[in-house]
């Protein structure tokens, strides 16, 4: 059991502490902040919650571009559930995330063979396709309107309203909950089994590993969780529209992911809470928001390929390194002539 | 069946297809040779219309006729761009090559950094270029705008030239070979930085002829982006990454089945019907119709 800097604390304990101590204050500041400030945290937890659906995806070895249209589906049929059905937020919620995952076991299960460049262009087809079909089907769903005028969530007859707060905790219990079952996931043999295919496809088979069930999986538990995300977004704006869920959108959410770092379990929350709360909260026009969205891409691609939580590990690196070429460099000089 | 309507729909689709394969000969070039799948070739294209309407309409410069005007933004236009291409090519995509998830990200980096650029000097206003030759020809009962016309002769010209230049050429064969095997190609005294640079300023060139002649009937605006790259990439998948023919067939088939579906049914079936064409051809051959699985994808 080895004790951190010689606390007497072991890493695990440290880390629960701090996330303990984290989601407290998380709970206590929407009381505290304004109205604006609690949105910025709620679109945080929104942006958080999607990176980490695609984290899951990537670690088993494949690189989704439709993460955002299986959350405009959860969306979707969320708002026709509660508009047309019956104005039970809660029945639309889990609808809205069974519809996506069981999407994404259809689809994945014909199209997750694909290498995965291919795999990649196909969900952005399916992307695209269902920005479309939605456009095309208007009778249903609104067309490029969209559907509006969706209702707010209610817990035991008391209306969410106008007021922020209530969506940010609601949000954020969606985002600790998806984050536990994925992250448990990962942590058990099942994410073993992720990271194996990610690493090597045929080793992992020969391994005796299914990958095309485990692959399936992954991909249905990660969108099932974009699709509850869709479901809240649609019910937070009240409206849904098919601009709303484009390959763009997709894009954003790997930003968030690989800004943060892709290989830590916490870096989509970390890209998201920077990329979200700085835009948001310098309050950028939105003709600046790409300008500084693909600066911070360059930036990290060029400086931090590891993302921002892969800084401490190439700070290290750095300096060993520079400690190493001073050494060499002082010994040479150490052995000049004349000495 | 209106035969006309008929006709008319295949005319478009050629013409379709002769824009997406300006795109797509743009993509395969630079996949193939500097080993990048360049996301941004779509922006680039838009550039390709703005840098058009900038000289042609913004600034206005006048030597002679319209068309000589025109032209000459073309040719301006086309330098600038593929500079650009050339820059881009070092700076970011020589680094990724090789195909990482870097390169998309870069690419995406380009995008965003394009959009806040044409935003940030010229507003986000449709920007409209009058075509130059106005009025609308009859041709045997198929009747198509003088500058359709124009577009199709010169997108099927630019296909039969690169198509050419590729073959015969010196340049042309050195990134063929290079495409094929760097290795060998750099035994054979063929530089690839050369090669690499000659292969995306030739497919930015093209991509901003193909938005400057656009610029007309589409209008100049940065929506048109995320389309076109899509229709490149589905024309590129459908190909098969190693094949330029193939691409340019796949082109062709994607501008038909687009201008059928448009035709006969509705906009949103046309673009339907290529995505799943395209998944219908991915899942029977993943490397495309004439691809060959290529090293390190």
């Amino acid at each position: 059991m080895d004790r951190v800097m010689g606390l007497p604390f072991t890493r695990r304990q440290l880390t629960i502490g701090f996330l303990a101590i984290l989601v407290v204050v998380l709970l206590v500041l929407p009381q505290l902040l304004s109205q604006y400030w609690v949105m910025v945290m709620t679109m945080t937890a929104i942006a958080a919650a999607l990176g980490y659906g695609f984290r899951f995806i990537m670690i088993a070895g494949r690189f989704t571009m439709g993460h955002a249209a299986f959350a405009g589906i959860g969306g979707y049929t969320a708002a026709l559930f509660t508009t047309k059905v019956l104005e039970n937020f809660w029945l639309g919620l889990l609808m809205g995330g069974i519809v996506a995952g069981l999407v994404a076991l259809v689809i994945g299960a014909v199209v997750l063979r694909v290498p995965g460049l291919m795999f990649a262009i196909i969900t952005m087809a399916v992307s695209e396709i269902f920005r479309y079909l939605v456009i095309m089907w208007r009778s249903l769903t609104g067309g490029i309107t969209g559907v509006l005028n969706i209702p707010s969530p209610s817990i035991a007859g008391l209306d969410f309203g106008i007021d922020q707060v209530p969506y940010f905790y609601l949000i954020f219990g969606i985002l600790v909950v998806s984050v536990l079952v994925m992250y448990r996931m990962e942590r058990s043999r099942i994410g073993l089994t992720f990271h194996a295919m990610r690493q090597n496809d045929p080793l992992a088979q020969h391994l005796g590993v299914n990958i095309w069930r485990y692959r399936i999986l992954c991909f249905a538990v990660a969108c099932f969780f974009a699709g509850l995300i869709g479901a809240f977004q649609a019910h937070y704006w009240h409206y849904v529209s098919p601009a709303t869920y484009t390959v763009m959108d997709s894009f954003t959410v790997f930003i968030y992911a690989y800004v943060g770092g892709l290989m830590y379990p916490a870096g989509p929350i970390v890209g998201a809470a920077l990329m979200v709360g700085l835009s948001e909260g310098l309050r950028m026009a939105k003709e600046i928001a790409p300008l500084f969205y693909g600066g911070a891409l360059i930036l990290i691609i060029f400086f931090l390929p590891g993302g921002i939580l892969s800084l401490p590990q190439e700070s290290r690196t750095l300096l060993r390194q520079a400690r190493a070429r001073w050494r060499s460099m002082r010994d040479r000089f150490a052995r000049a002539p004349g000495s | 069946m209106d035969v006309a309507l008929f006709f008319q729909a295949m005319l478009n689709g050629v013409l379709l297809g002769a824009l997406i394969s300006l795109v797509v000969v743009g993509l395969v070039l630079v996949l193939g040779v500097a080993r990048v799948l360049n996301m941004a070739h779509g922006h680039i294209l838009v550039l390709g219309a703005f840098a058009v309407w900038f000289f042609f309409v913004d600034i206005g410069i006048d030597v002679g006729s319209k068309a000589v005007n025109f032209l000459l933004a073309l040719v301006l236009g086309m330098f600038i761009v593929g500079a650009l291409g050339i820059v881009l090519e070092r700076v970011p995509f020589r680094r990724f090559q090789g195909n990482l998830i870097a390169g998309l990200v870069a690419a995406v980096a380009i995008m965003m950094l394009i959009e806040s650029g044409t935003t940030q000097a010229w507003g986000t206003e449709t920007k409209i270029v009058g075509a130059v030759w106005a009025g609308s020809t009859d041709f045997f009962g198929v009747v198509m705008s003088n500058w359709r016309w124009v577009v199709m002769a010169v997108g099927l010209a630019l296909m039969a030239g690169v198509a050419l230049y590729m073959q015969r050429s010196k340049l042309g064969r050195a990134m063929r070979a290079s495409a094929s095997d760097p290795e060998a190609a750099s035994l054979q005294g063929i530089n690839p930085i050369t090669v690499s640079r000659l292969a995306m300023f030739i497919g930015c060139s093209l991509a901003a002829i193909g938005g400057g002649v656009m610029a007309p009937i589409y209008g100049v605006d940065l929506a048109v982006a995320m389309p076109w790259i899509l229709k490149g990439i589905l024309a590129i998948v459908i190909g098969g990454p190693g094949s330029l023919g193939g691409c340019m067939a796949a082109a062709l088939v994607l501008g038909m089945t687009e201008s059928y579906f448009t035709t006969f049914v509705n906009p949103q079936a046309g673009y339907i019907a290529m995505f799943g064409l395209l998944i219908a051809v991915i899942l029977v051959k993943p490397w495309g119709l004439f691809g060959r699985p290529m090293a390190g994808l």
